[in-house]
Formats: structure tokens, C-alpha cells, sequence
């Protein structure tokens, strides 16, 4: 067997595979390791979708779920694919529930040619991050759900209630927005 | 730059423009620089969203996160309850007595599963080399993947029913339900692709399930599987 060669590394999928397969067990420490590897993209997830408040409750709801759902995983894909689209769900329900108060929030593409115009300084690495947390909210959700999640403008639109030439457009603001912010 | 091309940008990288759309933005960014900038810039913003890595929360919330699962309904243990009517304690039993039962088995037949050098003819991960994929159909080369897996597997198997002899017997039959469930997802895999062996997607599948077992028997020592 001198062909089989020792050259593939563990993968973090690798490892969501066999941890999941400790936790579909009962074995809550695997479970711990997912929950380590995945919390912060879910973090940041939930705090660009949600804004501030509620964050850590709603990543607690979000494991707590996943913890619940772990044995309707089937592995058709990645385990970190599964939970955030579970994590959306979640996300996206406890935005619905105060949907009254994010509306206020909503941002407008005047917002958006606001927060472009506000640009790093030439070869002034600035944080993209921060860029995000810049961005008006509807922009930020749609730009998070499209880029970071993979979701489809059909699914964007249904998801926050707005036309899919709506979420196109404000995709396409908010690219724009944070392409001036990239390292100069 | 042109708002008329501008607002095209993002919707050509998301190959969302029409035919003859694209065709267009195509010629003209033969000869605007600006815009060819641009599209640079959108495709690095989308880089980096694709693999932002996230941040952690301020606070660490394991310790209610865990909290709560010891008092959830419809958790992992409660799901298996269900299904296979074993009681509570062995569920839970289940990971420590395959850990246990792995470590019994590098220490009673040497690090066979740790792939060390005191251990003649460690199988390990295979990987087609490059070469020998050059040219050949993705779906083969799955295949033929899948067909080393297979025979890494065997010699891991091979190995471990050498070494089971002195193993508590209830230790190896736990140990042998954890592997026949990955097992019996690697015959669901193998059934689909016997339906429609064309299919690349079910050969990547039945290849992926392969591997998982491969990588669980490699790597089950490294993981502390205490029930938390």
C-alpha cells in the first residue's frame, strides 16, 4: 500500500463531519468543537442581519436549534452550509418579530451614497469590516445574505419583503460602497 | 465611468446580464480602464465576504448555550431515544467507549490507528496523485478515489479485527455500531449510485462517505469525547 500517502490534512469540513457524527451520539463536547469553529461567522451573521441588540441571545437560539435539527442532518452538504441556513432562519425570525422597529432602520440609497463618500484616506488599510457595519441596513442585509450566505435574489426578496430589483440594486450600492474602502 | 456601465458590474459578475448584454460590457471594457478597475475592485470585495472569517462574540456564550441543551427536548440523545429505544445511558456511553475502546487498541496493538512509525504498514489517507488524474473524467477520478479509500479502509479493518480479540465485548460491539452507521450511510450511497452510476454528484457522494470513515478511524483518538 506504498501508494497511500499520508498528504491529506483534516479539513475543517473533515473535522465538522466527525464531530458531528460524536454529536449525533449525545457527546455535547463535539458539539463544543462545532460551536467553536462556526460561532464567529454566526456572530458576525447575526449582528450585521440583526443589528446590535439581541446578538447573543439570538446565538444561543441559533446553536440551541442546531443542537435540536443535528439529527435531520443528512451530509447531502457541508455541515457549516446546513447551519447557516439555519442560522438565516433564525436570524430572519427574530428580525420579522421586530420588524416595526428595523423599518425605521431601513436605509435609503442617499444612505448609501453617504457611506461611499466617506472613503479611506489613499493607502489607509481600512477594516472592510467596518465598512459593513457602515453600510445602511437594508444594504447590509442584502450584500450579507447574497455574498457571505449564497442566498438567491428570489430568496433575498421573499426573506426581507422587498422586490428582487430592489435587492439587485441595493447588492450592487453596497458593493460599490465597500469597494472604496479596500486597501488603497 | 457611466452609471449605464456602472450599475452593469455587478449584475455581469453574477453572470446575470443577458447574452448580448455582456457582449457589450465585454467590448467596452476593452477600452475603459476605469471600469476594468472597478470590476477588479467588486471581485475583491466579493473575495473577501465569500471568506470572511467572522468575529467571535464579546462574550463567550458556550457555557449557556450548554446550559441549555441539558434541558432541550428533541436534542441528539432524545432523537436516538426514538429511533433505536436504547436507554439514555447508552447513548451517552457510546463515544467514551469507542474512545476508550480505540485507545485499548493502540495500546494493545500498537498505534495502528495513529498512523506512527512504530506501526508496519499504517494505512493512511489516499490521494490519486496528480498525474494519474490527468486527462481522466471527473466522475472516474472519483472513482478510482473512492477504490483507495476502499482499499485504506479494508486495511484498517483488517487491523482493527486483529486487534479485537482482547478487547471487552462490549466495548467492540459499541465500537462496531458506531462504524456500521457510517456504514450504512456509505451503503445508501453506494445503492444511489448503483441507480445512476453516471452521476457525478452521487459518485462525489459515495467517495465523500468513504472518506469520512476513513477519517474517523484516523482520527477518532484526537477527539475528547466525554459526555459533556
Amino acid at each position: 500500500m506504498r501508494d497511500l500517502t499520508d498528504r491529506v490534512e483534516m479539513t475543517s469540513a473533515d473535522a465538522d463531519a466527525v464531530d458531528v457524527e460524536f454529536a449525533i451520539s449525545g457527546d455535547s463536547r463535539a458539539f463544543e468543537r462545532l460551536y467553536r469553529r462556526h460561532v464567529p461567522r454566526i456572530n458576525s451573521l447575526a449582528r450585521w442581519l440583526l443589528g446590535d441588540d439581541d446578538v447573543e441571545d439570538v446565538v444561543q437560539d441559533v446553536f440551541v436549534r442546531a443542537w435540536q435539527k443535528l439529527g435531520t442532518f443528512r451530509g447531502e452538504s457541508a455541515w457549516g452550509t446546513w447551519l447557516h441556513r439555519l442560522a438565516t432562519n433564525v436570524i430572519l425570525r427574530r428580525r420579522a418579530k421586530r420588524r416595526t422597529r428595523a423599518d425605521r432602520f431601513s436605509g435609503s440609497l442617499a444612505d448609501l451614497a453617504r457611506s461611499s463618500a466617506t472613503t479611506s484616506s489613499p493607502g489607509l488599510r481600512v477594516d472592510l469590516e467596518a465598512a459593513v457595519d457602515g453600510l445602511p441596513e437594508r444594504a447590509r442585509q442584502v450584500f450579507v445574505l447574497h455574498d457571505m450566505e449564497g442566498f438567491k435574489h428570489q430568496e433575498i426578496a421573499d426573506a426581507l419583503g422587498i422586490s428582487i430589483g430592489t435587492s439587485r440594486s441595493q447588492l450592487h450600492h453596497a458593493r460599490m460602497a465597500l469597494r472604496k474602502h479596500l486597501e488603497g | 465611468m457611466s452609471d449605464h456601465w456602472a450599475t452593469k458590474l455587478s449584475a455581469y459578475l453574477d453572470d446575470e446580464l443577458a447574452p448580448e448584454d455582456a457582449a457589450a460590457l465585454e467590448a467596452h471594457l476593452t477600452r475603459c480602464e476605469e471600469c476594468v478597475t472597478a470590476l477588479g475592485e467588486l471581485r475583491a470585495v466579493m473575495a473577501w465576504a465569500d471568506s470572511y472569517p467572522g468575529r467571535a462574540p464579546a462574550t463567550d456564550v458556550w457555557p449557556r448555550i450548554s446550559a441549555r441543551l441539558h434541558h432541550t427536548r428533541g436534542g441528539p440523545v432524545d432523537l436516538l431515544n426514538e429511533r433505536s429505544g436504547r436507554p439514555p445511558w447508552l447513548i451517552g456511553a457510546l463515544p467514551k467507549a469507542l474512545a476508550a475502546g480505540i485507545a485499548l487498541m493502540a495500546v494493545a496493538g500498537g498505534s495502528w490507528l495513529l498512523g506512527r512509525a512504530s506501526a508496519p504498514a499504517v494505512p493512511a489517507l489516499a490521494v490519486i496523485p496528480v498525474a494519474e488524474m490527468r486527462g481522466v473524467p471527473s466522475t472516474d477520478v472519483t472513482m478510482l478515489q473512492a477504490e483507495k479509500y476502499a482499499a485504506a479502509i479494508a486495511e484498517l479493518e483488517m487491523a482493527l479485527s486483529a486487534r479485537t480479540a482482547g478487547l471487552d465485548s462490549g466495548t467492540v460491539r459499541i465500537l462496531n455500531e458506531k462504524l456500521h452507521v457510517i456504514d450504512r450511510a456509505i451503503a445508501d450511497a453506494r445503492r444511489a449510485l448503483a441507480s445512476d452510476p453516471n452521476s457525478a454528484y452521487l459518485a462525489q457522494h459515495f467517495t465523500r462517505m468513504m472518506r469520512h470513515k476513513l477519517i474517523l478511524l484516523r482520527n477518532a483518538p484526537r477527539f475528547t469525547v466525554t459526555q459533556g
